[in-house]
């Protein structure tokens, strides 16, 4: 009788290792496990009831037998189970393209503005903003520019009908006279902002345009201070390597009065058709000098207890000269082919 | 000005190649615009900056070069004044003796015009000028040579005994060597004869008082005009010339009487004969007055912050004509004549370093420190909004703040025009009242060119004229047409712009920004916006902008069919209005949560629903929104369907089931009063 039941055990065995192959669903295999091995009804623990009948000698054996069984229906379904549920897992193709992650994009003129803000406020410096809408005395006459010099040429002003005095700022520097009358020094400033100037737009010419301007007032302050902070604020702005020359210049409001240029950051004076600099080395980057007396005295502060320096530059020349801008129209076309290119 | 180097050389002689001249002017402050070969001369194209006139000439030029370089040897300047026959000709009257301080002259008989000799035209030529004859040429010779402009008249034109330097008398007219009539008025100074103006004063002559070939008799003028008279009478008139370039930026009142001998010379030379010369003339009536400065001798090292030895700045400044006197701890500086742009220490520093050479200077950082911290409140709510705005898709923008007058009439009202006096064309002739011209514009632009997603903002200022005052308004202004998400294989059919989309995200990132706005109709607003999302937009009852759809008329102007939905605020109140956060613990309580589905009259706006709500709210009804609207099949036509979600929750206990449904009830039941709407 044992025999018979060892028979039929191996029977069961391999019926379930052909039922185990046919299966295509968990849910087959769910049902498959039940009937083999559902406590109740499942084939193999129903053949727990023949143990009974069997002679207590054959008790043991039997009961190995059919343990090993379910030990190796266990293993043979748990396999089972295993494969199919990596055949089902749903698998993704990682190599699909990105979709449209909608980015806008900061302009040019922000990006580099900020950036320049951004060593400035590391230096100490406090931004001082104003209006854009100008007395001609804080453009001009307390700036030095005297009534019917020609220094006033030198930049074509736009004026408001029916407002004789006012006009559209040609210069930041009208914020630096508004601060130095409403402050004491010391004096520590940038005016950043938009300022106009009466030319027709062309590749280097806009009639509006973005300058940032720095100020700074104290006792002691020398001309030495100007090249010190200019060399460490473009070196920040241009790279370590960054090289200054200082040349005489002039403004109406500075006094002595000093063109900086850096070196050249493309090809360093090498390239005698260098894209930027034209062979020369140098670059034209901003004016300044050692604040005026007369600026300083119209202002309300005394030339002979304190000094200061000044100086200036155009956020649309930085957007030439570093990020090779071509045209100055592009940044007030708003064309999203150039404006998607930056920030 | 251009500048003959083969010339320059006959009065400095120095062996510089042009590379090496072109730095060492730089170095001193003369920028060579352009280097020019002209019939095998180089000559140099600079840029003389307005206060130094005495740089408009080679011989100034020379005199700098030697200042930088004293061991290169100058040529000294002699003149000799020459006999003359000192027969009566004419009288000289200054009658505005501040317009005209000093008047030279001379008259010369047996003068012959003609052509000039090869090598004067090539001179003339490379100067950039054209030669016309002998005489004239050598008018322009004397002013490229040596900084001071002269005029020169045929004598037998002028009429009577005397020349007047006098104020023009009002509506005097004036026709100018090159034909134009001028009208002058009394501000205007004139050099006269007994009958008429033969010249305005340090500008221009007078048509028929010039040399020509049939010219046998001259007088030759050598002034100094006050530069601010000169300025005005040629700004006025639109009249620049190489004359009044000068005298406006200030002639050497000096050297009028020296400019006629060598100018007399000249002409000796290219005639090959010396004319008759019957009489000189050199009215001064307000003598120059020598300019003192006080220069401390420890200033030029405490103002450039470099160690500058009182040998050096003695050395420097005596070789640009400074005469000093040494008084112990100072010196007294006496300005030369031709320095017009030097009267403080200030100035004189700025010559020494100029010369010692600016790169010697050092490098120093000022120690100065400030003791007060800027919040920057706009400036960072601005960078906040930007940030945000370009992470979800916003491309920023900055357009010229000018608009034609058509633009700025769509947008606001005539009255309130900042209108320019000097415009650069009709379509940038006002100042801009608005940023979505720009805006538009740009948009128009992006779809031309095939941009499927649009959205754009830009900060900026916008201007305004109340009364007799100027207004600038700080605005913040967005704009979307077009996709928010394009299809792709992800999503098939992307996502376009409606009128809620672009709400939904401005007004998201405010209430995040903790500011509470209210949103009106407003009739104003469709001059620019359709009439059916035409809304202001108030926070605290203030306004604050608006939102909308453009309307057709207006994207027509702009050359655009596409919609596009547009939002303008003012960032001055966004920044007053925003909240600093402060924690709040949430409630740990579970909510319960009522639907309502129910039919309303299409007369009402969701707006009359959620302020019926907020009218009865009880304090436990935590939230509630719109979760759908329904119209169409089983909807009457004159009512609308709408499902909602309301969300109760309290504070401090769990609330039971009957609680809830008697809020709710109580709720739904002022709805029904209220509003008249019906519970399905």
């Amino acid at each position: 009788m044992i025999d018979d039941l060892r028979k039929e055990i191996e029977n069961i065995k391999k019926k379930l290792i052909d039922e185990i192959d046919n299966i295509q669903s968990l849910e087959e295999f769910q049902q498959l496990r039940d009937r083999y091995l559902s406590r109740k009804k499942g084939i193999l623990t129903s053949l727990m009831t023949k143990l009974k009948e069997l002679p207590p000698t054959d008790k043991p054996v039997f009961g190995n037998i059919l343990n090993s069984a379910k030990k190796f229906t266990e293993e043979k379904l748990n396999e089972a189970e295993s494969q199919l549920g990596k055949k089902s897992e749903k698998k993704i193709d990682g190599t699909l393209p990105e979709f449209d992650t909608i980015v806008g994009s900061t302009h040019l003129i922000t990006v580099i503005r900020r950036s320049i803000e951004n060593v400035f406020l590391n230096m100490g410096y406090k931004i001082a903003e104003g209006p854009e809408i100008e007395f001609d005395e804080n453009n001009f006459t307390l700036l030095n520019f005297k009534e019917d010099h020609p220094a006033r040429d030198e930049q074509d002003t736009f004026f408001i009908k029916d407002f004789p005095d006012m006009l559209l700022r040609t210069h930041t520097s009208p914020v630096q006279v508004r601060y130095m009358k409403n402050n004491k020094p010391p004096i520590k400033i940038i005016s950043p902002g938009k300022v106009f100037r009466k030319d027709e737009p062309d590749a280097t010419h806009v009639p509006v345009f973005h300058q940032i301007e720095g100020l700074l007032v104290d006792k002691g302050i020398n001309f030495s201070h100007l090249k010190g902070t200019l060399e460490m604020f473009l070196r920040a702005l241009f790279g370590e390597d960054t090289n200054l020359r200082f040349r005489p210049g002039y403004f109406p409001f500075t006094e002595p009065s000093a063109e900086v240029d850096i070196s050249c950051f493309l090809c360093g004076g090498k390239d005698s058709k260098c894209r930027i600099c034209k062979g020369s080395g140098w670059l034209e980057i901003l004016g300044s000098g050692m604040v005026h007396r007369e600026v300083l005295t119209n202002c309300g502060i005394d030339p002979d207890v304190y000094s200061g320096f000044a100086f200036g530059l155009g956020i649309e020349r930085i957007a030439m000269l570093k990020y090779g801008v071509t045209d100055l129209r592009f940044l007030f076309e708003n064309d999203l082919r150039f404006n998607n290119q930056f920030g | 000005m251009r500048i003959n180097l083969d010339y320059l050389k006959e009065f400095i002689d120095h062996k510089y190649n042009k590379q090496d001249l072109k730095e060492l002017l730089a170095s001193i402050g003369i920028e060579v615009d352009e280097m020019i070969e002209m019939n095998g001369i180089d000559v140099f194209e600079v840029e003389i900056t307005p206060n130094r006139p005495d740089w408009l000439s080679h011989y100034g030029i020379a005199r700098e070069i030697h200042s930088k370089n004293p061991l290169l040897s100058l040529k000294t300047i002699v003149t000799n004044r020459r006999e003359s026959l000192d027969k009566n000709g004419f009288n000289v009257e200054i009658r505005d003796r501040s317009g005209c301080s000093r008047y030279s002259g001379v008259i010369l008989n047996n003068v012959k015009v003609g052509k000039s000799s090869p090598g004067l035209i090539s001179l003339i030529e490379s100067f950039g000028m054209r030669s016309v004859n002998n005489i004239v040429d050598i008018s322009n010779l004397v002013l490229m040579t040596y900084g001071h402009p002269i005029h020169i008249f045929d004598l037998d034109k002028i009429n009577g005994d005397k020349i007047t330097i006098r104020n023009a008398v009002q509506d005097e007219k004036v026709t100018l060597l090159d034909g134009m009539v001028k009208n002058l008025n009394v501000a205007d100074l004139v050099i006269a004869d007994d009958k008429k103006a033969i010249a305005v004063a340090g500008v221009m002559g007078e048509e028929n008082s010039g040399v020509s070939e049939k010219t046998t008799n001259i007088f030759i003028e050598s002034a100094w005009f006050d530069p601010s008279r000169v300025r005005i009478t040629s700004k006025k008139m639109g009249m620049k010339t190489d004359s009044s370039y000068l005298f406006e930026r200030g002639a050497d009142i000096e050297n009028t009487s020296r400019i006629i001998d060598l100018t007399i010379d000249r002409i000796e030379e290219e005639l090959g004969y010396l004319p008759e010369i019957i009489k000189y003339y050199d009215e001064y009536p307000v003598k120059f007055e020598k300019q003192i400065v006080e220069l401390a001798k420890d200033f030029p090292e405490k103002f450039t912050g470099i160690k500058i030895s009182e040998k050096t700045s003695n050395e420097i400044l005596e070789s640009l004509g400074f005469i000093l006197k040494d008084e112990k701890d100072t010196w007294k500086v006496e300005v030369p004549s031709f320095r017009v742009d030097i009267n403080k220490h200030e100035d004189l520093v700025e010559e020494i370093i100029r010369i010692y050479g600016y790169e010697k200077l050092d490098t120093k950082l000022p120690a100065t420190a400030v003791d007060s911290v800027e919040k920057y409140e706009k400036r960072g709510f601005l960078d906040k909004i930007r940030s945000h705005f370009t992470a979800i898709g916003y491309n920023e923008v900055i357009n010229y703040s000018f608009h034609s007058l058509k633009d700025n009439s769509l947008f606001g009202a005539e009255s309130r025009n900042v209108e320019l006096r000097n415009p650069i064309g009709s379509d940038y002739s006002v100042m801009r009242n608005s940023l979505l011209s720009g805006i538009l514009k740009n948009t128009a632009i992006n779809i031309n060119n095939n941009f499927l997603r649009i959205s754009l903002f830009e900060s900026g200022t916008a201007f305004f004229r109340e009364g007799t005052k100027l207004i600038e308004k700080d605005l913040v202004c967005l704009s979307s047409s077009g996709f928010e998400t394009l299809p792709d294989w992800y999503e098939s059919k992307g996502r376009v712009y409606d009128f809620f989309l672009f709400k939904s995200q401005i007004f998201g990132f405010l209430k995040k920004a903790g500011i509470k706005i209210e949103l009106s109709f407003e009739e104003e607003f469709t001059q620019f916006l359709k009439e059916e999302s035409s809304y202001r937009i108030s926070i605290d009852g203030t306004d604050a902008g608006f939102i909308g759809e453009i309307k057709s008329s207006v994207l027509n102007h702009y050359k655009n069919n596409e919609p596009v939905f547009v939002c303008q605020l003012d960032m001055d109140l966004l920044t007053e209005k925003k909240e600093e956060k402060n924690f709040k613990m949430w409630n740990k309580f579970p909510t319960a949560t009522r639907d309502l589905s129910f039919l309303i009259d299409r007369e009402h706006k969701f707006k009359n629903i959620s302020e019926t709500i907020e009218k009865y709210k009880p304090e436990d009804l935590e939230d509630f929104s719109l979760a759908g609207i329904y119209e169409g099949k089983g909807v009457p036509p004159e009512k609308i369907s709408i499902f909602m979600n309301f969300r109760y929750r309290n504070a401090d206990r769990t609330l039971t089931n009957d609680e809830v449904n008697e809020l709710h009830d109580q709720l739904v039941n002022k709805l029904v009063e209220d509003l008249g709407i019906i519970r399905r």
